[in-house]
């Protein structure tokens, strides 16, 4: 475009103009194309981060929040499953304690266990907290992406 | 064995060094660069040698060395016991290292003389990365460290990754991440050298396609695998680990598509570099994230000792690619200039725009607990929703893109042309549309996706159809050789529109399981009948057997309604891994519906009552079949051509208007 654009509209009509009609050249609709494409993807990721966040916390942290504000909404906790706790409604219902640092929080779920749960593993649990209950929406056994662990005959977490 | 290993990995760690020294020097001196050409053999050789070694040990179950007591056992089946080479942190990593030096050696044994000018700095740059890879596991976690005792038996490998599976998702995607370092290096050559014209584009296309199929292949295997072995009746979960998988390749995929615009009209240089850059950082990223466990961890920052290392690492690869481009920024300023918005080469930079999109929102939202940690001092976290309402639109535009930009010309298209190209697929995907609305579809979200699959189909299907009639007037052959001929005659071209089918037929699967899946949890006692959607099943009993080293614990299941079939779902516990029960889901795909059948048991109570968990996932299968169409088109566009040699001589001159894309 070294062309400048301003000239082109007295004169009489080329061939080759009918390709480009407007004001704008080329490279700046494909830039407003381009910067519209963008800013689409950045106001998604942006409402998007609003609703599907979740913070998360600790046990202790959760207690404590939860002691300031009354209860917290859309939070996300890790714990170790409690030994003995673990009781199953016929229903499907599944109601747990989990640990952290000395704290604990029954926490109460229906929906779909992960293969690995049990007591003594570690479950990332997402819900709200009230009531000194936790109504978890997920419930997630810590990845096990990491395969590494004890050798037989060292002690297990439980 | 474990000395054997021990010493091949050192001799690799100095031969890698020497190689950098020898290639840089080579330069200017023809002896040095084929002694540093034989010395990267040579690293591959020692790295096949400690494979070998590890394998042995394995396969001897020689428990003297922690690894193998730490993967295997003496009762895994030996197939498993193979794949543990792959199965734990160092031996996955002497894995990449191994498949890094055969690709290396091979690439520059390949381009070695046509790529001379480029040569001795891809070699060194290969040497740079095999030296950080041979120094972690020399230093940090060495698959040959010995045990202070020999044990009489192993702990076994994790139960989830004893599964055929296993044989193929990793080593494919570990490729996949390896693969990415050659056009990488091809890519860093021409900056350095300053050789920024076409020369290092058919080479960096090659190996980026490579990868790119290899790496596509590890995504599918691994969703094919979560699907039958996990039990949470999905195959893709948007887990970090999972999404770091998938940002080298997206990168990637924008790489092959803007290549092409750099290739015919000479622009996006700067971003065709930065994109085989991207991809290789993500590369070494998304082997950190997994390997250092640093988003799957609540509290810790990097509990693995070879995080540190890989931060390191990445930081040092970022900054070198960064200050290249830069120190070659003025050159690699645009010479052309886009004249059109309605041509192939904007499509092609739209394309790149929503791919890169895809793939920043994918890592924006996987490194955002660390970012508000950072910024804010607490962890927040996104979950399945983000991902599915970010990248849902933004994937909806791709296709639409998919479909207007082989219609487009390049340079400029005139809009009459391409509207009256455009109707004939919008009203087949109208009519489509309304059979679905007539049989009770209503979901908008659902309709429309499907409206586009339609409508892209449609318009793939206008370019063969267009090509195969040149070709039959010219050549006078019938409809199926005609179509065989135009695939064989631009392979590149028509093998890529071979994968855009088949990610159309994916589309279809996704768009069914995503919006019409059923799933209930049942606890159910025997002889209880339970139904889903057209599905009744009833539970017969719980029953209890045991292999070599496992016990399985199992629900007879009859399925009733629509036709009777026997399941027997299972869960099975693994000595040392009972905590960890790995699970026999029953799958069963229905034909007349094209729809699977999930059921999995999820648990069992004292009394012989059983929890069991069913999905119907609509159009699945067609997940499956897609991805299989996609990957064998890459391999049509990718497999390198013959030197143009006999096709002049086969095809008369008027045949010319198919090809040239």
């Amino acid at each position: 475009m070294e062309a400048p654009a301003g000239s082109v509209r007295g004169l009489p009509p080329e061939a080759e103009q009918e390709a480009e009609p407007g004001r704008f050249g080329p490279s700046l609709k494909l830039l407003a194309v381009g910067a519209v494409i963008l800013l689409s993807v950045a106001y998604l990721v942006y409402i998007n981060l609003g609703s599907a966040v979740a913070y998360y916390l600790t046990v202790p942290e959760l207690l404590a929040r939860a002691q300031a504000a009354g209860g917290v909404d859309r939070v996300r906790v890790a714990g170790w499953v409690v030994d003995g706790t673990v009781e199953r409604s016929a229903g499907g219902g599944l109601r747990f304690v989990i640990e952290e640092e000395g704290a604990r929080i029954p926490v109460v779920y229906r929906g779909v266990v992960p293969d690995i749960f049990a007591p003594g593993i570690q479950v990332v649990v997402e819900g709200d907290f009230r009531d000194g209950t936790f109504q978890a929406k997920t419930l997630l056994a810590k990845c096990p992406s990491r395969f590494e662990g004890g050798l037989p005959g060292q002690p297990q977490q439980n | 064995m474990a000395e054997f290993g021990r010493l091949a990995l050192l001799f690799a760690l100095g031969l890698a060094g020497y190689n950098l020294v020898a290639a840089v020097a080579g330069r200017r001196w023809d002896g040095a660069l084929t002694s540093a050409r034989n010395g990267l053999l040579g690293v591959a050789v020692l790295l096949t040698g400690a494979v070998a070694a590890l394998l042995t040990a394995l396969l001897t179950h020689d428990f003297s060395i922690r690894y193998v007591a730490e993967n295997s056992s003496l009762e895994m089946p030996r197939i498993f016991v193979f794949t543990a080479l792959w199965g734990g942190q160092a031996g996955s990593l002497l894995f990449w290292a191994w498949m890094l030096s055969v690709l290396a050696a091979l690439a520059v044994w390949l381009h070695f003389y046509a790529e001379a000018r480029l040569i001795p700095w891809v070699i060194a740059v290969l040497s740079g990365i095999q030296i950080f890879f041979l120094l972690v596991i020399n230093f940090l976690t060495n698959p040959f460290e010995k045990l202070p005792v020999i044990l009489p038996n192993g702990r076994g490998l994790n139960p989830l990754l004893q599964d055929p599976g296993m044989l193929v998702h990793p080593p494919l995607l570990l490729s996949g991440y390896v693969s990415w370092s050659i056009p990488f290096a091809f890519a860093a050559a021409a900056l350095i050298t300053g050789r920024l014209d076409r020369d290092w584009l058919p080479v960096t296309r090659a190996w980026a396609m490579l990868a790119w199929l290899i790496q596509g292949a590890g995504l599918v295997a691994g969703g094919w695998w979560a699907y039958h072995v996990l039990g949470w009746g999905g195959y893709w979960g948007w887990d970090p680990v999972e999404n770091v998988a998938l940002l080298p390749w997206l990168v990637g995929t924008a790489f092959i598509h803007s290549l092409m615009v750099q290739e015919r009209r000479g622009l996006l240089r700067l971003w065709n570099f930065g994109l085989v850059m991207a991809a290789f950082n993500l590369s070494i990223f998304g082997t950190f994230v997994v390997r250092s466990g640093v988003l799957t961890s609540v509290h810790s920052f990097a509990q693995s000792s070879v995080g540190p290392a890989f931060f390191t690492f990445l930081g040092i690869s970022l900054a070198a690619s960064a200050a290249l481009i830069l120190y070659r920024l003025p050159v690699l300023r645009t010479q052309g200039d886009f004249e059109s918005l309605l041509s192939r080469e904007a499509a092609f930079l739209l394309n790149n725009l929503l791919l890169v999109g895809i793939a920043f929102a994918t890592l924006w939202g996987t490194v955002f607990p660390l970012l508000s940690e950072a910024v804010r001092g607490e962890k927040l976290t996104v979950g399945p929703p983000f991902y599915n309402q970010v990248n849902g639109p933004l994937l909806l535009g791709l296709l639409l893109l998919m479909g207007v930009g082989p219609l487009l010309g390049w340079r400029r298209t005139s809009p009459a042309a391409l509207l009256r190209d455009l109707l004939g697929p919008a009203l087949a995907g109208l009519a489509v549309v309304g059979l679905l609305f007539a049989v009770g579809i209503r979901l908008a979200e659902a309709l429309l996706g499907f409206w586009a699959v339609v409508f892209v189909a449609g318009t793939v299907f206008l370019e063969f159809y267009r090509a195969v009639r040149v070709r039959r007037r010219a050549v006078g052959e019938g409809v199926i050789p005609a179509l065989f001929g135009v695939i064989g005659r631009n392979r590149r071209r028509y093998g890529g529109y071979v994968v855009h089918l088949g990610i159309l037929v994916m589309a279809v699967g996704v768009i069914g399981s995503n919006f019409f899946k059923l799933e209930r949890e049942f606890t159910v006692r025997p002889g209880e009948t339970f139904s889903l959607g057209r599905y009744t099943l009833r539970f017969e009993r719980l029953g209890e057997w045991t292999d070599p080293g496992v016990r399985n614990v199992g629900a007879l299941i009859t399925l009733v309604e629509p036709f009777e079939r026997e399941l027997l779902p299972y869960r099975k516990f693994y000595r040392n891994w009972e905590q960890t029960p790995a699970s026999h889901i029953e799958i069963v795909t229905v034909a007349p519906w094209l729809e699977d059948l999930y059921v999995f048991l999820t648990g069992w109570a004292a009394d012989g009552s059983a929890t069991i968990h069913v999905f119907v996932n609509p159009l699945v299968p067609f997940v499956w079949v897609g991805a299989g169409v996609a990957l064998l088109g890459g391999v049509l566009a990718a497999w390198p051509a013959r030197q143009t040699r006999a096709v002049p001589a086969a095809v008369p001159a008027r045949g010319v208007v198919a090809g040239g894309g």
